[in-house]
């Protein structure tokens, strides 16, 4: 053995204690033992010591030893020794700025929560706008008919219906290999709502068509009651939706009970209609664009079959095999009218073009197409932008405080890449508790929100992969590039210089303040100025005369099926109602959709062909509904010819065509080939028969055989009152029919929901990027003006008054406002005009709106900036420089 | 009153870490029990009864104090709990009582 070094212990007991101690002890008990064995080589001597040390080290291993250890080993790995510290640090160095500025923490964290939420909503709702019926097993399959044009002997029209003719699908279905399946859906029921009774309970259900038994072959229901295979054959049978169930049925087991309903129909059923329940399924995913609530067998309809080739509406499915090519599809269907459609039968129409449209693209076809959606996506990126500008001007304008940190950190060893590294970590800290507020928000809020804006959002989406990475997305977005700025910006701070008290300002960075100001400036303009015309345009619908009395009109569904003579004894009952000025007829609700059909007018050049709406309504209705006659007069029961040969004409026909004396001119129904010919007696004022979208359609009319479908009842003074009369007169007349009603305002503002909803959303969207922006601005000023707090007490003293002293502060930012007016003004300009264009009735762009919202910005952007300016020149200039 | 024992030789170390106060780790305890009472004690001992202490929790450990003659190396220095204080007066109290029998027979 070599001579060891006196003083210290054996070598080889040492290299075996090293070999079997565990880490976590080998300091202290290593320790132990040297300090035991320097003690001995004093007390004792080498050899003993030695000899002591040697035993210590074979008795050390045991089990208690190794128990000792197990205890002491922290169970967490290196990695994490590091990183859990840092995090705690980081939290408390947060919680400490937090505490001593809670201003910008507030602000900071409200503007983040405020774009997030905003952009978790808009997520929602294009999440739910663009997955419209995906739940179908079979929806690459799936395609829907679509009337693209139609041809007459004359001429060849676009029209561009949703739907087609009732006897299309069976014959498509028949003929052409391509189609496995098809299902017609089409509303049988007047509104398509009708009340259903079951012993002594009553529901109204809307969103309750006919429908083949087909659709449980194309469609895909959870059926929780019945079999799909039989539940809507044959006449007499309806299936229902699970909610539907509920309220009619509470908890009693639907099927097999037998339900009534006496509301109008538009075809020829009895008054009363019984049906069996043969099937309860799921309800319905709120993105379907074909929403049902119930749905009732088509054989129920005794008409079902003799519908033809004239009769189109009815929405028709079509389930084709794997890989056929749509449009080959398409070019075939026009035969089937060359092949079935008897011109005797139908002498107008020869045959018709139609288009197959993919299940997925209907819902985004029919509510303005993808464009609406972008925009909404664009405003949800604006938001976010504009979340991250105000969070980046905040952090980057409080800068100097945290100078000191930074210069710390540095001298104690921080590298820059660590600095950088610790400042996203803090955005992106940040970001995540706004996230958490947001997701709470909207948890807590959904419902509110749904019911204001009329959607159908629910949490459940947000258990989606899209939404998860959607929200990641954000955080990444708001923290790491909103974050990097400013993280880029403190770490390059000099330690020395910050020790000191010099803050570095470069001049990028005022300049990236300015950019990022104008640009929400900018947004704000842009935002305020759509906002306004918006408000414009829906107040503009509102108040807009529609041709027509329609406010303290109500209209009632006279049953189908009565006598005529009935109708008319009715009638005057409710003439004679005191509060009722007056009450007319007619087979079309005025605000609504009119019928189309196609006419010959013979015109000084030849019988021209066109599409015109058509009516029919009894004498009375024209002075019910106020509408003006022009030239000429109404029906009158003074002609009996009236009947059968007059007709009234709006104005827009008679410029259409060309009929500068309208009076006489003849118009035959269907083409120049029908014998029968209508002469004009009169000319009417044009009034609205659709939504405001629509431009003024010619129309013509004529006198209808009574019972007309619609009742339209004037009223005077107290509405409440005269419903009253109505009701009794109604129960008298109709005992077994329950009596409905409706206010034609209300039927008319259904038009223009969407608009209202939309309308609404956009302002909603407004104020939050507005106050989202302002916040910005408001804590850049504070902090611009606390910098240059003894600037202020200088010029004081020199002798500047306060508003020389907030002109000079504000004067920079009132110019940024001027510039980034601008493009405010030409985006709304352009974005405002897309949208006006949907409708054939808008009001133009508004100049003075656009100098209102300039102003009011500027004033904004003025007491913003300008209220920091003042309190600081307000201060005792002693005050502000006595802190040197 | 738990239910954990304390054996004669901790019962040794937990007074003397007791004495010691924050001086108290393997290598002073062993010397100091040597001291006192006598007995010549290896470290080893001393620290498997310092850790059962601790695990009955009589005592509390920490690392502190690196000195020279350990080379730089931190002692896990010991100290006393109330809990330890407390089994350590149970003892004497039963011993005493006992004793009191005892000189009365």
């Amino acid at each position: 053995m070599k001579k060891p070094k006196p003083g210290s212990p054996p070598a080889w007991a040492r290299k075996f204690f090293r070999w079997y101690c565990p880490a976590v002890l080998l300091e202290e008990t290593e320790g132990d033992l040297l300090e035991n064995y320097e003690y001995d080589i004093r007390s004792i001597g080498l050899r003993k010591a030695r000899r002591r040390y040697i035993w210590n080290v074979i008795r050390f291993c045991n089990p208690t030893t190794f128990q000792k250890a197990r205890k002491y080993q922290p169970h967490r790995s290196a990695y994490s020794q590091t990183i859990f510290p840092m995090f705690r640090n980081n939290l408390r160095i947060f919680l400490r700025n937090a505490r001593l500025r809670p201003l910008y923490a507030i602000l900071n964290i409200l503007g983040l929560t405020l774009g997030i939420t905003t952009a978790l909503l808009i997520l929602l709702y294009l999440q739910f706008e663009l997955n419209f019926d995906q739940y179908h097993e079979k929806k690459d399959r799936i395609v829907k008919l679509n009337t693209e044009k139609i041809q007459t002997k004359s001429r060849l029209m676009d029209v561009d219906w949703e739907g087609v003719p009732g006897n299309l699908g069976p014959y498509i279905h028949k003929d052409l290999p391509e189609v496995e399946s098809f299902f017609r859906a089409y509303g049988m029921f007047e509104n398509d709502q009708a009340e259903f009774r079951w012993e002594d309970r009553k529901i109204l259900i809307d969103e309750v068509p006919a429908v083949d038994h087909r659709i449980f072959d194309v469609f895909t229901f959870q059926m929780l009651k019945g079999d799909p295979e039989s539940a809507l054959s044959g006449p007499g049978k309806m299936v229902i939706s699970a909610s539907t169930a509920r309220k009619l049925f509470g908890t009693a087991d639907p099927m097999g009970k037998i339900i009534m309903t006496a509301s109008p129909t538009t075809t020829a059923t009895d008054s009363v209609i019984s049906l069996v329940i043969s099937g309860v399924y799921e309800d319905m995913p709120r993105n379907s664009h074909l929403f049902m609530n119930a749905m009732v067998s088509a054989e129920t309809d005794p008409q079902l079959n003799e519908y033809y080739f004239n009769r189109f509406g009815f929405q028709t499915y079509l389930l084709l095999h794997p890989d056929v090519n749509l449009q080959a599809l398409e070019e075939k269907i026009p035969a089937i009218y060359d092949t079935y459609l008897d011109p005797e039968r139908e002498p107008v129409l020869v045959r018709a073009h139609h288009r197959l449209i993919p299940i997925g693209q209907l819902h985004l076809r029919s509510t303005g197409g993808r464009s609406y959606l972008e925009i909404f996506a664009a405003i949800g990126l604006l938001v976010l932008f504009i979340s991250a500008i105000s969070y980046v001007n905040i952090s980057t304008a409080r800068a100097g405080k945290r100078a000191v940190e930074v210069g710390i950190r540095k001298v104690l060893g921080s590298g820059r890449l660590q600095l950088i590294g610790q400042f996203l970590m803090e955005s992106t800290g940040m970001t995540v508790v706004a996230l958490s507020i947001s997701l709470a928000l909207v948890v807590y809020g959904i419902d509110i929100l749904n019911e204001t804006l009329d959607l159908h959002l629910s949490i459940s989406q947000l258990a989606n992969v899209e939404i998860i990475m959607g929200l990641l997305a954000i955080v990444a977005l708001l923290g790491i590039i909103g974050g990097s700025y400013p993280a880029f910006f403190l770490s390059s701070f000099h330690p020395a210089g910050t020790l000191k008290g010099m803050v570095a300002h470069p001049a990028g960075q005022k300049n990236i303040q300015k950019i990022l100001v104008t640009f929400q400036v900018a947004a704000v303009v842009f935002v305020l100025i759509s906002t306004g015309m918006i408000y414009l345009q829906l107040d503009f619908i509102r108040n807009k005369d529609l041709g027509f009395d329609h406010e303290m009109v109500l209209r009632l569904n006279m049953p189908s099926n009565i006598p005529g003579e009935k109708a008319g004894v009715f009638k005057h009952r409710l003439e004679e109602i005191p509060k009722v000025a007056s009450v007319g007829s007619a087979n079309f609700l005025p605000g609504t959709n009119m019928i189309q059909g196609p006419v010959s007018v013979e015109t000084s050049d030849g019988p021209v062909q066109a599409f015109t709406s058509r009516g029919r309504m009894d004498e009375v209705f024209l002075n019910t509904m106020s509408i003006q006659i022009t030239a000429g007069r109404g029906f009158s029961p003074d002609f009996p010819t009236d009947t059968t040969k007059a007709m009234l004409i709006n104005e827009t026909l008679a410029d259409q065509f060309g009929l500068i004396n309208p009076l006489g001119t003849k118009i035959r129904l269907g083409d120049h080939g029908n014998p029968h010919f209508y002469e004009v007696i009169g000319v009417v004022e044009d009034f609205h028969q659709g939504s405001l979208h629509e431009i003024l359609m010619p129309q013509i009319f004529m006198l209808g055989n009574h019972p007309l479908p619609y009742l339209l009842v004037k009223v005077s003074g107290d509405p409440k009152s005269a419903l009253n009369d109505l009701e009794k007169e109604w129960g008298e007349v109709f005992p077994s029919i329950p009596f409905s009603y409706e206010f034609m305002d209300e039927a008319i503002a259904r038009n223009y929901l969407t608009d209202q909803i939309r309308g609404r959303l956009f302002l909603g969207f407004s104020m939050l990027t507005f106050i989202i922006a302002f916040l910005g601005l408001f804590g850049l000023s504070a902090y611009l003006s606390s910098l240059r707090i003894k600037e202020i007490g200088i010029r004081k003293i020199l002798g500047a008054g306060s508003w020389s002293i907030i002109y000079l502060f504000t004067r920079k930012f009132l110019i940024l406002t001027f510039i980034a007016a601008i493009p405010g003004i030409l985006l709304a300009w352009y974005f405002v005009g897309e949208w006006l264009k949907n409708f054939a009735f808008r009001v133009e762009m508004n100049f003075w709106v656009v100098l209102l919202v300039v102003i009011f910005t500027f004033l904004l952007t003025f007491i913003t900036t300008g209220t920091h300016a003042f309190l600081t020149a307000r201060q005792n200039p002693a005050d502000a420089l006595r802190n040197e | 009153m738990k239910g954990t024992n304390l054996g004669e030789f901790e019962e040794l170390v937990l007074l003397i870490t007791g004495i010691l106060g924050p001086n108290a780790y393997g290598v002073t305890v062993a010397r100091e029990i040597a001291e006192q009472t006598g007995r010549q004690v290896s470290l080893s001992p001393v620290h498997t009864a310092l850790y059962r202490l601790e695990e009955k929790g009589f005592v509390s450990s920490g690392l502190k104090g690196a000195t020279h003659e350990r080379g730089g190396r931190r002692k896990r220095i010991y100290l006393i709990t109330a809990e330890g204080r407390n089994a350590l007066n149970e003892v004497r109290m039963t011993r005493n009582r006992l004793w009191e029998l005892m000189s009365e027979a």
